[in-house]
């Protein structure tokens, strides 16, 4: 019996779905190593870092569906934090309280004195799957030293160096705690973002819709 | 030139197949088509009424740098590849396809008619039989295949009321 | 390890160009098939030529197959690849009504854009039409947003709905693509196909 063409590539079709529905396909664990260099060149073209300003705004704006994580110690988070971030400190990020805290949210920031602790957390977060994780570039030091006291730029100075100082010191009292954010009682009212800033924008993910 | 016969939809499909998994295996992302039409929309509009574009948070979307977009290069080529196709087979010529029994004009206004109706239709499902029910038919997505029935069902139902328009 | 892109293997600006790369590839099997044609197409919905479903359903089967082995092989991490999110009301509808407008217009997007460039003039039509449903849709987005976001269920696959393996799917399709294949030959000899 001659076999036509047409039904030898359903049968050949019919085999390789078999093969496919005895196989393990969903089990495949994807090599390690692929994704920490994928990790590690992400780290080191600094993809990964949100700068203050971004966080600013962001607070400033109440753009939802951000937390920020202090991962100091309880003592540092009490003296000074930023408004509405939540304090898990290094040691317990990975425990089942933390992590259901960290659930619902879209985009995490991780903010630690510096960089470095911060990046250990981002790379923990990485690997356990949290795609939308970042640090926050210059970590809490930076920020208390951008938000209160403020350098105002070097002349001659660049349209966005300016619109970046006067937002800081309109941000500044809001940021440090010493004017709620909530509050409309706001002397110095934050400057409306110049529209020729590109401001780095939540999600910089790649439309793949269609 | 006298016009080549069609491929095989079997030979066509594989190629087209076989298409579809290099997108996969070099963007992770299958093709598509609605996308890159909705920018083109959104651009035209925003040349006649641009605060009312941006006014509106579905157009909006689309009008910052609509064209630097991964859809829009696609469809430029789709462009070229067809042309190509039908450059080879002898295919291209001014015609408007339409079945024995309708004028010509009769079938330009049903066409856009049509096509009205399915640019909604595909805007409301997010994609349209190539970005949706091909790209998510191939991943197995739940809403690829539901809205890959749903086209069908409902073509083979309308079809019997425009059949003076084909057959 | 594919997908070369989220591996960071080249820029976006060069995604761009595997675009235009691969939108040849696409509009030139689509030519090929004869989906330039709108009463080639519409044939499809009077049993008289089964071109669409074949090549559908082809094109699928090789895809997924090819992703599921690579993902088996390990040259491929499936979790890479974009799924379609799932609004399975608002896609539901939204393809009763897309085939309402395909059964109408002859064509679907891509293969209008197809037809327009091999001379269908009605292609032309098709496209102004299309360009308009999405501008009416736009402008009446505020009221529908509720049924645009009707039933979302995340990137949610039919080996999570149905509990089974993704393997056992992917047999499955198989079967049911060739269960469409000779039933739609089946067809086209009842019906009579016709040769356009």
């Amino acid at each position: 019996m001659k076999v036509s063409s047409r039904n030898l590539g359903f049968g050949i079709l019919l085999l390789l779905g078999l093969i496919l529905a005895f196989s393990p396909v969903d089990q495949m664990n994807v090599s390690k190593v692929a994704d920490r260099e994928l990790l590690l060149s992400q780290l080191h073209s600094q993809s990964n870092y949100i700068e203050a300003e971004d966080v600013a705004h962001w607070i400033i704006d109440k753009e939802p569906g951000i937390t920020i994580i202090d991962i100091r110690s309880a003592e540092d988070f009490k003296k000074y934090h930023i408004p509405g971030a939540i304090n898990i400190p290094l040691e317990k990020l990975l425990d089942k309280e933390s992590l259901e805290l960290m659930e619902g949210s879209e985009t995490l920031i991780l903010a630690s004195n510096g960089n470095t602790k911060a990046s250990q957390a981002w790379l923990f977060l990485k690997e356990k799957g949290y795609d939308d994780v970042y640090v926050l570039h210059g970590g809490m030091n930076y920020w208390v030293q951008v938000f209160s006291a403020p350098q105002k730029p070097a002349e001659p100075y660049t349209d966005d160096e300016i619109f970046r100082y006067q937002f800081r010191l309109a941000a500044g009292p809001v940021m440090m705690g010493t004017v709620r954010a909530a509050s409309n009682t706001t002397e110095t009212p934050v400057k409306p973002r110049p529209v020729k800033r590109k401001r780095r924008s939540l999600k910089k993910k790649v439309d793949e819709g269609c | 030139m006298k016009e080549k016969p069609y491929w095989s939809p079997y030979v066509s499909g594989v190629g087209l197949g076989i298409t579809l998994l290099l997108a996969f295996v070099f963007m992770g992302r299958g093709l598509g088509a609605s996308g890159a039409i909705m920018r083109f929309t959104t651009a035209i509009v925003d040349l006649f009424a641009h605060d009312h574009v941006m006014a509106n948070p579905y157009f909006a979307k689309y009008a910052e740098n609509p064209f630097s977009n991964w859809l829009v290069y696609e469809i430029l080529g789709v462009m070229i590849g067809g042309f190509l196709s039908g450059m080879l087979a002898g295919r291209n010529k001014w015609r408007t396809g339409r079945g024995p029994n309708i004028s010509k004009h009769k079938r330009w206004v049903l066409a856009f008619v049509g096509g009205a109706i399915m640019g909604f239709g595909a805007r409301l499902s997010r994609g349209c039989t190539s970005g949706l029910a091909l790209t998510g038919g191939a991943t197995l997505a739940v809403g690829g295949w539901v809205f890959m029935f749903a086209v069908f069902a409902a073509a083979y139902a309308t079809a019997y009321f425009v059949r003076k328009q084909w057959i | 390890m594919a997908p070369f892109f989220k591996y960071g293997f080249f820029t976006e600006q060069t995604g761009l160009i595997i675009a235009l790369i691969l939108g040849t590839g696409f509009g030139f099997w689509l030519e090929r098939a004869g989906f330039g044609y709108s009463r080639k197409l519409a044939l499809q919905f009077y049993f008289r030529d089964m071109t669409v479903l074949n090549v559908m359903f082809t094109s699928i089967v090789v895809a997924m197959l090819g992703l599921l082995f690579f993902s088996l092989f390990g040259w491929l991490d499936i979790t890479k690849i974009y799924i379609n999110p799932t609004y399975l009301w608002a896609q539901l509808i939204g393809g009763l009504i897309l085939g309402v407008g395909f059964a109408v217009g002859g064509y679907c997007p891509g293969t209008s854009v197809v037809g327009a460039v091999t001379g269908h003039v009605d292609a032309y039509f098709f496209l102004g039409g299309a360009m308009f449903g999405m501008f009416v849709f736009g402008e009446m987005f505020p009221s529908l947003e509720g049924l645009y976001n009707w039933g979302y269920m995340g990137d949610v696959r039919l080996s999570d709905v149905f509990n089974l393996s993704s393997g056992v799917v992917a047999f499955a399709v198989v079967v049911l693509a060739i269960l469409f294949f000779i039933g739609g030959q089946w067809l086209e000899n009842k019906f009579g196909k016709e040769e356009v």
